[in-house]
């Protein structure tokens, strides 16, 4: 059976996390369907390694988190980001554009 | 990430050549293998025919000298030693010929020692090494030290101490080599029972009568497999 | 920022363990739950809903590790439980862990206190003193005895010196006898001038300190009480201050009271105004910046010079000399044996090291399976690495613990047995914090090199080739070679280390009595002198008087005792410091010999036989020739095969100026040979003439008593010294034998240390011995196993391997012995009647090791027992 999904590529992950809780803070669950949603479903974030990836940003202090109500008023771990991680966002941001960029200038000169 | 046909372990075109003083030996040329999830494998031979260097190179104790294997649809063929060890450590359980039991730690400690480096808390890995212990049905023996115990009980936490970490696969190393046969029957019986439950298992053994335990078997002749289900020999 | 978030997680995790992990499941439960929702919503029913999330999620258990592993937690907790795993395995092996520590406490324990000497003898600066910037002005070289200043010298001293920027002068030793109120007691007392107090920052209980104006010579003299002295002696007065005391015939008025705690030079009971001392002076001077103490000598060499020919010093041929504390109160010897003993005590601590490494390495190779098991199971190469570290340091850190709880027994036991001779207060042991330092610092180092060995292996092992051998080959048999190599390497060390010890020992109780020539134990010895006596009488007139006198008391100790035997000399073997004539037959000289004036019953006295002729005479006429009595080896060296009586050879006095006459010496007897000069002395000749008038009759005698039934009652002595001349004063009561044991302190430091040291050694080399042996047995046993199912008994067996083991030790025994001889052969000089091929000390040391050996092989006998045949076969 083929996937139809894309697998991320290594080290994306964090740009979209980042990316996607900058408008505003969210819980792990909300991020990986926004992620889902936006990418028209072509992207496929694997459930389980985003919680991983999530405690490693907190813990590089990009993210912090905080226990809130989610909109069905359960308890849900709720992450946003620091100024330190919309540094890092800006600053990853910036590295992908480059790099698609010269990917996309290559594949046009040749 | 996709496992394939629910494969597990995928070895292709496998060769190993050890250099022993001025002469090659060739312990495996050629060997294409795949272990699906939930199989029972037994791989026979006679003495000498590489059995347990295949073993060795499953449980990523020793490197294929060419060749590809996956485990788990990852290549596992050219990771450094430590990232080895971690997978070992991870997803293999081992079980060896002479149980390998650590003398001065009891039984209980002996079956938590490979979670020991996971970073598991206590209360964790206490309820992992009962549930393992309880399976091998060795869980009124957990203050004895090895010394205290038969073989055939030996062994047995050897497997708990395989079962403990939740590994994908457990590899079994002539296991009941040092046993009697009412032991080695008892301990063939408590593999076959954890494959009903849904463990993945490989062994090896030069006995024929405890083939028949497995779902399926290759025959292992002079470092190349002679026969096996629907795997071709390169002979 | 960074690492503080990281800081908080870690922390978090660690210490609220229970609340973040449940905070993590109720993350991850959070998320299924939704995404359950999610699929049933898409149509699914609950329980496929629910394993689809599952199966998209892939393994909980899994993804709560990864998350723990980004927390970085995991190396913290990991390493707790690592180090708890390791104390637990510290207890299951006993022998081998108890070894160790034996090991390492023992070689901890020597070498710190080793360090405590070195310090007290080389760094330790006295209480008064802290910073050590204060030396001691004294004399050095002359001829012999004193080598004190006179108050004359000291004073322009004072006056002329450009180099010191601060000068003391004080007397360190004064011993008074005084009139206290419950009757004459002679005290312990210094003098002390105003300054001198003031620099050791002396604050008085009661009273008041001494006045620089009293520092003056005939001004009236006054003295302070010690704390002590008030207490006991004057029932803690309130008005003592002003009151008068007698000491001798002067009156001393009292000035104040100092506290318990001023203890200086020493523990003194009483000090005097320095303006009341005329015994020769020693000065406390600092030097100025930039002044070193050679200038500053040699400044005051300029201003002794300057004071002409005939000053004391001048006449002794006296150098003055700047002296730090420390060096004033210990002899050179004891100072260069604690030197010795330190780096002894280093090389003892390699040596304990590489014994340890051996424990652990051979333990190490003997759990080979184990270790490849362990690497099986894909625990990482650094797990096994902390967990033999963390077991060594434990090891290490309690045979710290050990030695620092000892050190408060061991430390004063060691200090006791050193014997230093008017060792002041200071100088004895006492706790210092950088003692601990030292400890952990060598045990440190220690386990450093202890866990190097067993590294190297871990670092280097191929996990599946051990499993291999482990599992399919039978082993133990093929690799004795080099385990064979390491037990005759430790049997070599343990020989030698033997051989030099047990020398050292000899050599050291050699300095007896025995080797004497005399039984000093039987022979009493005071000192009587003259200092109170008024001798105004000129020379030659004087010396008259004082033999006058001294007959006298020769007479009423005769009388009035039940002596053997009296004798008077000018001194006491175990008080001289060597050759101080030269002699010579015509115009040449020969060499040099001793000598002294003695009366006729000297050799009697100290019972040295006479090989031939007669003591020298009672009165030796002032015109005639001067007879002397010579020792057996001098004859045979001067005149080899001939008979010495009656011939004359001539003395002159080292030192002398050369234009004095040598003197010619009348050969009337000769004795056997007797350790004149003091215990290390190599040259112990001597030429001994009679006390006459024509020489110079010194005030100041040594009494020798040998009394008929053993030590002679010191009060009658002195009751009959009195009756001889009541100004006379007796002091020093003691035995030769005493004398004899203070002069060879040293020689018994050395000893008593050696002992220690080697007993250590002994120890060491014995755990290594023995549990090299029982390693062996234990690697052999699948061979011995093996043996037996074939047929052997246990006991053949036994013998069969005691045998091959005592070969090896016997081989190393052998290389040690040769060892060891090229060893004595280098310390030679230091033995003193021991044959550095002594064969007795040689066959010992041998017997013992084969001994100690024979020993460790009676345990493997009942680990070869205990060998299960029928297991080892199973297991091939």
């Amino acid at each position: 059976m083929k996937n139809e999904k894309t697998e991320l590529l290594k080290g994306t992950l964090d740009l979209l996390i980042l990316k996607t809780i900058s408008y505003e803070p969210m819980n792990g669950w909300g991020i990986s369907k926004r992620i889902e949603q936006i990418s028209g479903k072509k992207f496929c974030v694997r459930q389980g390694s985003l919680y991983p990836c999530l405690h490693r940003l907190e813990a590089q202090g990009w993210i912090s988190s905080k226990w809130g109500a989610s909109e069905k008023n359960r308890k849900a771990k709720f992450y946003k980001l620091t100024q330190h991680g919309q540094k890092q966002l800006d600053k990853e941001m910036e590295d992908w554009r480059h790099f698609t960029g010269t990917v996309e200038l290559i594949l046009q000169m040749c | 990430m996709s496992n394939e046909n629910n494969t597990l372990i995928k070895l292709t075109n496998i060769n190993k050549v050890f250099l022993t003083d001025d002469m090659e030996t060739r312990a495996l040329s050629g060997v294409d293998m795949h272990i699906d999830n939930g199989e029972f494998m037994a791989i026979n031979g006679p003495s000498g025919c590489g059995k347990s260097t295949m073993l060795s190179i499953i449980g990523l104790l020793d490197t294929p000298t060419s060749g590809e294997y996956t485990l788990n649809g990852r290549d596992v063929a050219s990771l450094s030693a430590s990232e080895r060890a971690r997978i070992r450590n991870k997803e293999v359980g081992f079980i060896f010929q002479s149980f390998n039991l650590i003398g001065d730690l009891s039984v209980y400690e002996n079956v938590e020692l490979p979670l020991t480096y996971r970073g598991t808390k206590s209360s964790a890995r206490k309820e992992l090494v009962m549930e393992a212990l309880e399976k091998v049905d060795m869980g009124h023996r957990m203050k004895h030290m090895p010394s205290q115990l038969s073989g055939g009980q030996q062994q047995r936490v050897a497997v708990a101490r395989a079962l403990a970490g939740k590994p994908q696969i457990l590899l079994a190393d002539e296991p009941t080599g040092n046993l009697d046969s009412k032991n080695g029957e008892a301990v063939m019986d408590l593999l076959k029972n954890l494959n009903d439950e849904g463990a993945t298992l490989c062994i090896v053994t030069h006995d024929e009568r405890y083939s028949t335990y497995a779902t399926r078997s290759v025959h292992l002749f002079d470092g190349q497999l002679v026969d096996g289900d629907g795997v071709m020999a390169g002979v | 920022m960074f690492e503080r978030s990281r800081l908080i997680i870690v922390l978090k995790a660690l210490f609220q363990s229970s609340r973040t992990e449940d905070e993590l499941d109720e993350e991850m439960r959070f998320h299924l739950k939704m995404e359950t929702e999610a699929n049933v919503k898409k149509g699914m029913d609950l329980k496929a809903a629910h394993q689809a999330a599952l199966r998209s999620f892939g393994g909980i258990e899994q993804r709560k590790e990864d998350c723990r592993e980004a927390w970085g937690v995991r190396v913290i907790t990991n390493l707790l439980h690592e180090f708890c795993l390791s104390l637990r395995r510290l207890f299951r092996r006993p022998v081998q862990n108890g070894l160790m520590f034996a090991t390492f406490a023992v070689s901890v324990m020597l070498s710190t206190l080793s360090w405590s000497l070195f310090h007290t003898m080389f760094l330790r600066q006295p209480e008064f003193d802290p910073k050590g910037e204060y030396l001691v002005l004294n004399y050095v070289g002359g001829v012999i005895g004193a080598s004190r200043s006179s108050n004359g010298e000291m004073e322009a001293y004072k006056e002329g010196q450009k180099v010191f920027s601060d000068f003391a002068e004080v007397g360190f030793y004064n011993s008074p006898t005084i009139q206290l109120p419950g009757g004459a007691e002679r005290v312990l007392a210094a003098n002390l001038s105003a300054r001198a107090l003031q620099i050791v920052g002396a604050k008085p209980l009661m009273g008041r300190l001494f006045r620089p104006e009293e520092d003056k010579r005939g001004s009236a003299p006054v003295a302070l009480l010690s704390q002590h002295m008030w207490e006991n002696s004057y029932d803690r007065d309130p008005s003592i201050v002003g009151k008068i005391m007698d000491i001798g015939s002067d009156q001393v008025t009292i000035v104040g009271v100092m506290p318990a705690d001023f203890r200086f030079p020493n523990d003194q009971d009483l000090w005097l105004s320095y303006g009341f001392y005329d015994w020769g002076p020693d000065a406390m001077v600092k030097l100025k910046p930039g002044v070193t103490r050679e200038q500053a000598e040699s400044n005051l060499k300029v201003i002794l010079d300057g004071l002409g020919p005939d000053s004391p010093a001048n006449r002794r041929g006296l150098t003055p000399a700047l002296i730090p504390f420390r060096d004033y109160y210990l002899p050179s010897e004891i100072r260069v044996s604690a030197l010795v003993l330190f780096a002894l005590s280093l090389i003892f601590v390699v040596v304990s090291c590489a014994n340890a490494a051996n424990l652990m390495l051979i333990d190490f190779l003997g759990r080979r399976a184990e270790v490849a098991t362990s690497l099986a199971l894909g625990i990482p190469r650094g797990a096994s690495i902390r967990n033999v570290c963390f077991q060594v340091t434990m090891i290490a850190m309690g045979a710290v613990l050990l030695s620092i709880a000892l050190l408060p027994v061991a430390g004063p036991f060691l200090y006791d047995h050193i014997d230093v001779n008017l060792e002041p207060y200071w100088l004895n042991y006492h706790f210092e914090w950088h003692y601990v330092g030292m400890a952990f610092a060598l045990a440190g180092v220690s386990a450093a090199v202890t866990v190097s060995a067993p590294m190297v292996y871990l670092l280097w092992v191929d996990p599946d080739k051990v499993i291999r051998e482990h599992a399919y080959t039978s082993r133990g048999t093929g690799r004795t070679l080099w385990r064979r190599l390491l037990l005759i390497g430790q049997i070599t060390l343990l020989t030698v280390l033997g051989v030099s010890a047990g020398l050292l020992v000899r050599s050291s109780y050699n300095v007896g009595e025995n080797t004497w020539g005399y039984p000093a134990d039987r022979v009493f010895v005071g000192k009587i002198s003259a200092r109170e006596i008024e001798f105004t009488v000129e020379e030659p007139l004087g010396s008259v008087q004082r033999l006058a006198i001294y007959r006298r008391v020769l007479d009423q100790v005769t009388q009035r005792l039940e002596t053997e035997a009296v004798a008077l000399a000018h001194f006491s073997p175990g008080y001289s410091s060597g050759p101080n004539i030269t002699y010579a037959l015509g115009q040449e000289e020969i060499g040099e010999a001793f000598n002294s004036q003695v009366t006729e019953g000297f050799f009697d006295t100290l019972g040295v036989p006479f090989v031939e002729g007669n003591t020298l005479p009672r009165e030796n006429p002032d015109d005639g020739p001067v007879y002397g009595v010579i020792n057996e080896s001098l004859a045979q060296k001067i005149w080899p095969s001939q008979d010495p009586l009656q011939r004359v050879l001539y003395i002159r006095f080292s030192g002398a100026p050369a234009s004095a006459p040598s003197i010619p010496i009348v050969v009337c007897g000769v004795v056997r040979d007797f350790q004149v000069s003091g215990p290390v002395a190599r040259n112990n000749d001597f030429i001994l003439t009679p006390l006459m008038p024509r020489s110079f009759v010194r005030p100041g005698q040594f009494i020798f008593v040998r009394d008929r039934i053993g030590v002679p009652n010191v009060r009658s002595i002195r009751d009959a010294v009195h009756r001889a001349d009541s100004r006379l004063s007796f002091y020093f009561p003691s035995t030769l034998g005493r004398v004899i044991d203070i002069m060879l302190s040293s020689m018994h430091m050395t000893a008593n240390l050696t002992t220690v040291f080697a007993a250590a050694a002994v120890l060491l080399c014995s755990i290594g011995v023995y549990s090299l042996t029982v390693t062996q047995v234990l690697q052999s046993s699948r061979e011995f196993g093996i043996r037996m199912a074939l047929g052997t008994e246990p006991q053949r067996l036994w013998v069969h391997f005691t045998c091959g083991h005592l070969l090896t030790t016997l081989i190393g025994v052998l290389i040690g012995l040769f060892g060891a001889s090229q060893v004595a052969r280098v310390f030679s000089p230091l033995l003193f009647g021991v044959d550095p091929y002594s064969v007795s000390t040689y066959a010992m040391v041998a017997f013992t090791i084969l001994l100690v050996a024979t020993l460790a092989c009676i345990p493997s006998f009942f680990r070869l027992r205990r060998i299960n045949p029928a297991k080892c076969l199973r297991s091939l």
